[in-house]
């Protein structure tokens, strides 16, 4: 492949309004053409507008009875991140919850044999 | 037999559906997702589990998690409401399989009639009206469907098998467009519907939508509950609902009505369901049946004295019909209004926070919703938030009651299309009954129907 040709393909994605162009050249080669477009302004996000990311808690991605790790933990202990914190069951089925991050738990609102739904804290941190 | 009844469905129905329970003394569960926590029956159900995020894929429409929600609840039966998995018998047969009671017909019903092609050949077997067509699925021999067409009558219609509400057809006028016509829908039942079975039927220009609401129970007990008008409709959504008819006379209603009788018992139906006809100079002709409750059964409940939901509920019990077809008198007229969350003229969707919800009252008027003060209308699911029922002796009365009724009803901070009801219920075509299902198009089409100020 020569210059020449990759200025032609350059040309090409501007040309047709693509963001994106992506062949295959030779044997097993690839060529990936990105065009960079200006940037539209971007509103400013409002406070109000921000999405709420609930990292100081650790939320189900499931919903089943709580179930305790071995030991369990409890408000005051201290988590490392991807520790697992407790389960989720379903039947047969368990679910790990695991910490996203590190921290000391601060509270506990569901003890071991309660149905938790999916989205809700199970530990919240400080 | 069950005493907990888990609600798979969302909004007014969820919360009609925990009425019902209660008033036979059975527990319920209301299963949402993560954007309906402050749903009315949520906070009035015996339990409630959230089961998944706000797309519905994620959550009324998956059939592993509502019967783990199930099981984890202790739940004996289910309730689907209508929408969401309420004609997936593929669902009803998961929900069988799971040892639970699906509170609905058969699955094999339900597969029938989600057919349309099989759902015709069913209805003529027997001996429901049809509109005359090909009958089955069209021949891929050009000459052979321009033959059918021929047979049928110019302007046909050609329709997707797996169709349904407006999608998948196309209407014919001459024989030179029909080859085009038929490989275009055929293509796209194919893309859409994943069948690209086509058929052919005669195209009625001034048809009403007059259909008929039956109950079956397990012991081959059948029973009609008279008709509903709905033929105030926008792009195939009906917006106003009525029971009787205008001016069909009840001969023929009973004569058409028997006929669905039948045909639920010779395919074992069991449950509620709605046979949907067009109607056009005097004649009623199939076009499909609901094997579901439908949204406006309210209106039938209000002439009969039935309530449709707890019959359900009694028949998934194995109870027989408390009542026979001897017992049914359809008493006085019921209109319902359907209250939409968008613009009333525009038609957009228009989610949103009400802030107050003054609902209307006094003698005749029924109103199903699940908003109160506060309550936050999400963005992800139909746009339906309440239905407005008015009850009079007679039409006229209905009508009056239900004009006090819109007048005096107010949900502040969210755009409903209130506005575009009021303005109905003093159309003349409207006011006089029996107008087509082309009648609310046209109104529009014509300038007629205007915002607030327009004439």
């Amino acid at each position: 492949m020569t210059l020449d040709e990759i200025e032609r393909a350059i040309a090409l994605a501007k040309s047709r309004g693509l963001a994106e162009l992506e062949c295959a050249i030779g044997q097993g080669g690839r060529l990936k053409v990105i065009v960079n477009r200006p940037h539209k302004p971007v509103a400013p996000i409002t406070a109000a507008a921000r999405p709420v990311k609930a990292k100081n808690a650790i939320r189900t991605r499931y919903f089943g009875v709580f179930a305790d790790a071995s030991p369990a933990i409890r408000v005051g202990d201290t988590v490392t991140e991807h520790q697992i914190v407790g389960f989720l069951e379903l039947g047969e089925i368990r679910f790990a919850i695991q910490a996203d991050r590190a921290g000391r738990v601060a509270a506990k609102p569901v003890k071991t044999g309660d149905l938790v739904g999916y989205g809700e804290t199970v530990f919240g941190f400080e | 037999m069950f005493d907990t009844v888990l609600i798979a469905n969302r909004g007014e129905i969820a919360l009609r559906i925990l009425r019902a329970c209660r008033s036979l003394g059975l527990k319920t569960v209301a299963i949402h997702s993560e954007a309906d926590r402050d749903l009315r029956h949520v906070q009035l159900a015996d339990k409630s589990l959230c089961i998944g995020p706000a797309p519905a894929r994620d959550s009324y429409l998956n059939i592993a998690s509502i019967l783990l929600a199930a099981k984890a609840t202790g739940a004996g039966a289910i309730h689907p409401g209508y929408g969401f998995l309420s004609e997936n018998a593929g669902f009803v047969e998961a929900v069988e399989k799971a040892g639970l009671i699906f509170i609905g017909p058969p699955a094999e019903a339900i597969r029938t009639m989600g057919d349309k092609i099989a759902a015709k050949e069913a209805m003529r077997a027997a001996g429901v009206p049809c509109v005359p067509g090909s009958g089955g699925a069209l021949p891929d021999e050009e000459w052979r469907v321009r033959h059918i067409a021929a047979e049928t009558g110019y302007p046909v219609i050609v329709k997707a098998s797996g169709g349904g509400g407006g999608r998948g057809m196309r209407i014919v006028r001459r024989e030179e467009d029909l080859a085009d016509a038929v490989a275009l829908t055929r293509e796209e039942a194919g893309r859409a519907f994943n069948n690209p079975d086509v058929y052919i039927e005669m195209f009625l220009e001034h048809p009403r939508h007059v259909e008929i609401q039956i109950l079956a129970d397990n012991h081959g007990n059948a029973v009609m509950l008279g008709e509903r008008d709905c033929s105030m409709q926008r792009r195939h959504q009906k917006v106003i609902e009525e029971a009787p008819a205008p001016g069909i006379p009840r001969e023929a209603i009973e004569r058409v009505g028997a006929r669905c009788v039948a045909a639920c018992k010779q395919m074992g139906y069991r449950g509620a369901g709605t046979f949907e006809f067009l109607y056009e100079n005097g004649e009623f002709f199939f076009i499909e049946m609901n094997t579901r409750v439908q949204v406006e059964h309210p209106v039938t409940e209000m002439v009969t004295g039935i309530d449709i939901v707890r019959e359900q509920i009694r028949i998934a019990m194995g109870e027989p019909l408390s009542f026979t077809q001897a017992d049914i008198a359809m008493r006085g007229h019921a209109i319902e209004c359907r209250i939409n969350a968008e613009d009333p003229f525009a038609f957009t969707p228009s989610p949103g926070v009400v802030e107050t919800h003054r609902p209307p009252g006094g003698p005749g008027i029924r109103l199903d919703t699940h908003l109160y003060d506060g309550y936050e209308v999400p963005p992800h699911y139909d746009s339906l938030v309440a239905k407005l029922i008015a009850y009079g002796d007679t039409r006229e009365e209905a009508i009056s009651r239900m004009k006090v009724a819109l007048a005096e009803y107010e949900i502040g901070g969210l755009t409903t299309n209130i506005p575009l009801q009021r303005r109905l219920m003093n159309d003349p075509g409207f006011r006089q009954g029996g107008f087509d299902i082309h009648h609310l198009e046209a109104l529009i089409a014509s300038g007629a129907i205007k915002p607030e100020g327009g004439q």
